[in-house]
């Protein structure tokens, strides 16, 4: 390759990964802006927009833990603080296929319900693995009655994400079990 | 069938200047395919990061895994391009050319392994860190994961064994069509390799532009190895039904063998490439045979000369007149295409004579601009004759050199050389040349050293590597 080509070369592979990193970090920045508006469009419409540019303000630091709290407020608001029993949101938890994020029901002291709101399904690959894997852990929740639930096999992802946005939910119902 | 008869097609001698532009044409697409090796690699990396790649960058485990699937994808990058490079797709073998093709495909091997290998390392070593499980566990987790992932595992295997039964010692000992055999099995390797690709872990996830990217890239790879290693020779046999037709004896050991077939004005060798021939007799049908051909296109007969080395090719010399020939080719750029200058050195040792004699017959030239050298051991040399005819008859000059080697890495016999003679002695001007040399590879190194310290630049000297 003559010497000219192989610095166009250079340079334009160098541009190529460049813009392809560009993309990427306005891709995620997105993602981060969309989980925060989702989260405050929960919010009454008075608070709405002061809500939106606070989560966007922190947006870059700690977005997921900014949208749970203030998801979780909403809530509990919604069920007026009865105790433990009630319907509370977890955290979105992100993974490496997609956000996992369940709402739990709490009736009489004990776990009644499980709702998955939204499951990694950034692919094919992902849904199916999830359809199969999230019955499975709604049943052993239901039986164990707490988050503490072991990793399902080729589900390690579903498994851990859930499990932790499940923790969440219960944390902020004051569930102990 | 007199070869005295032979016209060659009267081709219209090209001046300096088209020469020139040719030259440059040639070079501007040679490095725009050469720069398709790192762009491409660049695209594969690029739609990563623009599909949120640089989430896998915050934690080590992840950041092993992303490391791995780049591993992963510049390796699959690579792997289509050594499937290119190997396709004879018309443009690569007239513009790289056939021997640097393979050369590129054949260094491609390894590095390609390696990056397969990172990729299943970094995704076993960081998944299993993320999860808290045993690397071993995590190996059968993901075996056992399901059809997908196991296909991805045997076409791993299966590329260690491709790659393994290539390095050079393993080809020394497998059998040609054993190791022919091993080879095909990369196309199994990259056809198992694909639902991994597709369906795990969101990369090429639907909806993404690199699903379509890569969909593309699989298809039309999978389409030119279809296209131009199956569809095109078939057709190109069924077609024109090659037929040895007349076998000469011109030296002991040494044929010339003519093979004629329907319509070969549409199916042109030309001078200075080569094919690939199958004798179709129960013994010799098994192996293709690298062949330059010795004569130039002249729609009646392609002519091959053969000297008998190894075990085929000494069956070659008791060739039937009426045997059936399957042929793929031309294929090679040691033809007029790579000519950057009107005065030509046509240099031949040995069997090497046979394209240098193709290509003194209709290499378009003004007489006195084309010299010939041959260099043979001690007896005549090959096609001296015939070779001898044509100088006269185009007016070019012949240079015969006889005699044993030199004592040191010279192209000259030793007496020569003893001399101090060197490529000035022979031609005027030679850095106003191009040279065109075909021999043994020691012997055509010689000649490059002695053309390269006398300046007579790298791109007016012409061989093709018939080491592989």
């Amino acid at each position: 390759m003559r010497t000219t080509s192989a610095f166009i070369t250079g340079a334009a592979t160098a541009s190529l990964i460049a813009i392809g990193w560009n993309i990427g970090q306005a891709g995620l920045a997105a993602e981060n802006v969309d989980t925060t508006s989702t989260a405050s469009s929960d919010h009454t419409a008075t608070t709405d927009t002061t809500q939106a540019t606070e989560s966007t303000n922190t947006a870059t630091d700690s977005t997921t833990d900014t949208s749970t709290t203030d998801t979780s407020t909403s809530t509990e608001t919604t069920t007026a603080a009865a105790g433990t029993d009630g319907t509370f949101v977890g955290d979105t938890v992100q993974t490496r296929f997609g956000p996992m994020q369940v709402q739990v029901v709490i009736s009489g002291g004990a776990i009644t319900d499980v709702q998955t709101l939204q499951f990694p399904s950034n692919d094919r690959k992902s849904v199916q693995i999830n359809e199969q894997a999230i019955p499975i852990l709604l049943a052993e929740v239901l039986d164990i009655q707490s988050a503490d639930i072991t990793n399902i096999s080729r589900a390690t992802y579903t498994s851990q994400s859930y499990k932790q946005s499940l923790q969440s939910a219960l944390d902020a119902a004051g569930y102990t079990g | 069938m007199n070869i005295a008869t032979t016209s060659p097609r009267t081709r219209q001698i090209p001046s300096a200047a088209t020469l020139r532009t040719r030259r440059s044409r040639r070079y501007t697409r040679k490095d725009f395919l050469e720069a398709l090796v790192p762009l491409t690699s660049a695209v594969a990396v690029a739609l990563f990061f623009a599909d949120g790649g640089a989430r896998y960058f915050g934690t080590v485990p992840e950041t092993i895994i992303g490391i791995g699937i780049l591993a992963g994808l510049v390796g699959t990058n690579l792997l289509l391009i050594m499937f290119i490079l190997a396709a004879r797709v018309p443009l690569v073998e007239k513009v790289v050319g056939h021997d640097r093709a393979l050369t590129l495909h054949n260094q491609l091997g390894k590095p390609v392994l390696y990056l397969i290998a990172a990729h299943f390392a970094g995704l076993i070593v960081g998944t299993a860190l993320t999860t808290d499980t045993p690397v071993i566990q995590q190996v059968v987790n993901y075996w056992d994961a399901d059809g997908d992932m196991l296909k991805a595992f045997l076409a791993f295997i299966g590329m260690i064994v491709v790659v393994v039964s290539s390095i050079v010692a393993a080809r020394r000992v497998l059998p040609y069509a054993v190791w022919h055999a091993i080879h095909l099995a990369t196309y199994a390797v990259l056809v198992l390799s694909i639902p991994h690709q597709f369906e795990w872990g969101g990369m090429f996830a639907e909806g993404t532009a690199a699903r379509i990217y890569w969909a593309v890239l699989f298809i039309a790879t999978i389409l030119s190895v279809l296209v131009f290693r199956v569809i095109t020779p078939v057709v190109h046999n069924l077609r024109h039904r090659l037929v040895v037709a007349r076998v000469d004896t011109i030296a002991p050991g040494v044929v010339s063998v003519y093979i004629t077939g329907r319509g070969l004005e549409r199916w042109a060798f030309p001078s200075g490439s080569f094919g690939q021939w199958r004798f179709i007799t129960p013994r010799m049908l098994w192996e293709a045979h690298p062949f330059s051909v010795s004569a130039a296109p002249n729609g009646r007969y392609i002519r091959l000369t053969v000297r008998a080395l190894g075990d085929n090719t000494t069956a070659l010399q008791r060739i039937r007149v009426g045997t059936r020939v399957w042929a793929e080719g031309p294929y090679g750029v040691f033809t007029e295409t790579v000519r950057t200058s009107p005065k030509v050195v046509l240099m031949a040792a040995g069997i090497g004579a046979a394209p240098i004699r193709a290509l003194l017959e209709d290499m378009p030239a003004h007489r006195g601009d084309v010299t010939v050298f041959l260099r043979a051991s001690d007896a005549e040399p090959y096609l001296v004759t015939e070779i001898t005819d044509l100088c006269r008859a185009r007016g070019a000059r012949l240079v015969t050199l006889s005699g044993r080697r030199a004592n040191t890495a010279s192209w000259l016999p030793h007496e020569e050389w003893a001399n101090g003679e060197n490529i000035t002695h022979y031609v005027h001007k030679p850095r106003e040349c191009d040279y065109y040399m075909c021999g043994p590879t020691d012997w055509m190194a010689n000649v490059r050293a002695d053309l390269a310290a006398h300046k007579v630049p790298a791109h007016a000297v012409h061989w093709e590597e018939f080491a592989w």
